[in-house]
């Protein structure tokens, strides 16, 4: 801390504000004195285990921000997110009401309403215009959240135009596209996937990359393993 | 490039290694693993779970007709329910000593000893022996299977605080295993266990069911309870060391969810499906949670979750 007691970041003393930092009760970015080399090391501090993530904005869906391994610990806060995939390859009717079927679900059980939470919208087709036009079709019958999955960034950029208001979850930043893929996330506010399934070591040096283009809200994919069915 | 530091935890302990079988019998071994359930980067998991199936020695009035009706006719007969048990790829048959219920034929030493000595004749897997869960019926008849089937090592249950000493008795004389049951409390099976060793079992002879709470119906806590068992097993304490089996089968079928024919909202979707995915998540959990044997009812949850073990299994080389 500078020791200024300057005020500025709305406590009375430097000493109270960094008590507040250190509770993870306000953001170091508050202070307008502190040295590049000191805001680093306190922010990488007083980041989360798990960073809070959040897709969508009228039914938004947060993610993340555990602090145990065990829920015996203390307690699970974020349920994961159940997601229906739908292809662009698909009939756009058929889409349409699958779209409202899903988001019109829910089974009311012990006084909970269970429901699932949006849709992930792949680009199966490999066409920009096929996944825009699955895009509309989806978010014009629902306003639960989507995920864009698509390897092209031309494409995420005309898809983005799209839907970017409902910020929706980016899917994916690969070791081949990443740069751009960062860019759209930043361009849009939308948080971004990270996906390298060559293994653990090779994903954590990709999501470095892409943090250290800006990006903060990220998921990280994990390698599929589908069961070999009869 | 940076190589990422996998954390590795270094545990002391060690879940026994329990042995169901042998002498002329196929056997089973389960336990022995040296951490958290598929964490193999971090210690030794020597082997995968094992999956019964239950059977009962009457047909079982109370049970779902999806349940019966995959089954068929042969729930009237024990012993070719036990054969087709072993043809759907039961690792162990759970015979559930059902008609030695006061209330449901109060049958007694003689009945149980001659089914099971049939279902030992017709297949060669491991057995498990429940009784009808009341006391002293379960002493009875217990213990008369006992003496029948010294030497082919046998699991018996269930030992409560209760009946532990007769039956740790008989196991002991007649070299079987002993399973001890408490009603979801980690305390509680850590004490009995206690009480099973100083009656002078040994803890390769004893396994735990803590019981079994199904998905919507206390999953949570018996996944809880089992991972707190094995967490305290690993870190060293002896006494919560015994491999742990669980009803996932019993229980799930239990719930108006599998049950219930009528009067369902639509939403629920085909009923057998439902009742099918509701077993097969109660046992994956369990599992994940570190259940070493899995006690199903339906052959196609059996065939699934034996899909997905020997799946999992097999990526690793086993």
């Amino acid at each position: 801390m500078p020791k200024t007691n300057c005020k500025k970041c709305g406590f009375p003393t430097c000493l109270a504000f960094a008590i507040k930092v250190a509770q993870k009760q306000t953001d170091i970015s508050l202070c307008p004195y502190l040295s590049e080399e000191s805001r680093q090391i306190l922010e990488a501090a007083s980041r989360p285990p798990i960073r809070l993530v959040s897709i969508g904005n009228h039914n938004k869906i947060e993610v993340g921000n555990e602090t145990v391994l065990f829920r015996h610990e203390k307690t699970f806060y974020h349920q994961p997110g159940l997601m229906v995939r739908i292809k662009d390859t698909q009939p756009l009717d058929n889409a349409a009401q699958l779209v409202s079927e899903v988001t019109n679900y829910s089974v009311e059980r012990v006084g909970l309403d269970l429901r699932l939470n949006g849709f992930a919208l792949a680009n199966e087709s490999g066409n920009a215009k096929k996944f825009c036009k699955l895009i509309k079709t989806v978010t014009d019958n629902t306003d639960l959240p989507v995920i864009l999955m698509s390897a092209e960034p031309t494409t995420m950029n005309l898809a983005l135009k799209e839907a970017a208001q409902d910020r929706p979850l980016i899917h994916a930043a690969t070791r081949n596209n990443w740069r751009d893929m960062a860019q759209l996330a930043l361009n849009y506010h939308c948080p971004l996937t990270v996906s390298e399934p060559q293994g653990l070591s090779q994903l954590a040096e990709l999501t470095k990359l892409v943090r250290q283009k800006g990006v903060e809200d990220i998921i990280l994919a994990q390698e599929l393993w589908t069961f070999p069915t009869q | 490039m940076s190589t990422l530091e996998v954390p590795v935890e270094k545990w002391t302990g060690k879940v026994y290694e329990v042995k169901l079988g042998g002498d002329g019998r196929k056997s089973v071994a389960i336990g022995g693993e040296t951490t958290l359930p598929f964490l193999h980067f971090e210690g030794s998991i020597p082997n995968r779970p094992a999956v019964a199936i239950e059977i009962q020695d009457r047909e079982p009035l109370d049970w779902s007709p999806h349940l019966v009706s995959a089954w068929g006719e042969i729930v009237k007969s024990p012993v070719t329910w036990a054969r087709k048990a072993a043809q759907y790829g039961a690792d162990v048959i759970v015979l559930r000593l059902r008609s030695a219920h006061p209330e449901q034929g109060n049958t007694g030493a003689n009945e149980a000893e001659k089914i099971v000595a049939e279902i030992l004749n017709a297949v060669d897997l491991p057995l498990i022996v429940l009784g009808p869960e009341v006391a002293e019926k379960d002493n009875e008849v217990l213990v008369a299977v006992s003496e029948l089937a010294r030497g082919q090592r046998v699991a018996l249950g269930n030992c409560t605080d209760k009946n532990y000493r007769t039956i740790a008795a008989s196991c002991l004389a007649n070299g079987h295993v002993a399973i001890a049951k408490t009603p979801n409390d980690v305390n509680l099976a850590k004490q009995l266990n206690i009480l099973l060793h100083e009656a002078g079992l040994p803890l390769d002879s004893i396994l735990n069911d803590p019981t079994t709470g199904s998905l919507g119906y206390g999953l949570e806590y018996t996944y809880s309870v089992i991972e707190r068992l094995r967490l305290a097993c690993l870190t060293g304490d002896e006494m919560t060391s015994a491999p742990i089996i669980c009803t996932a089968g019993e229980e799930s079928w239990r719930q108006k969810e599998s049950k219930a024919i009528e009067g369902v909202p639509q939403n629920w979707g085909a009923h057998e499906e439902r009742a099918i995915i509701w077993e097969m998540l109660t046992a994956t959990s369990l599992i994940t949670g570190g259940a070493n044997i899995i006690v199903l009812r339906h052959p196609r949850t059996v065939e699934l979750i034996k899909q997905q073990l020997l799946y999992a299994y097999q990526r690793r080389g086993h």
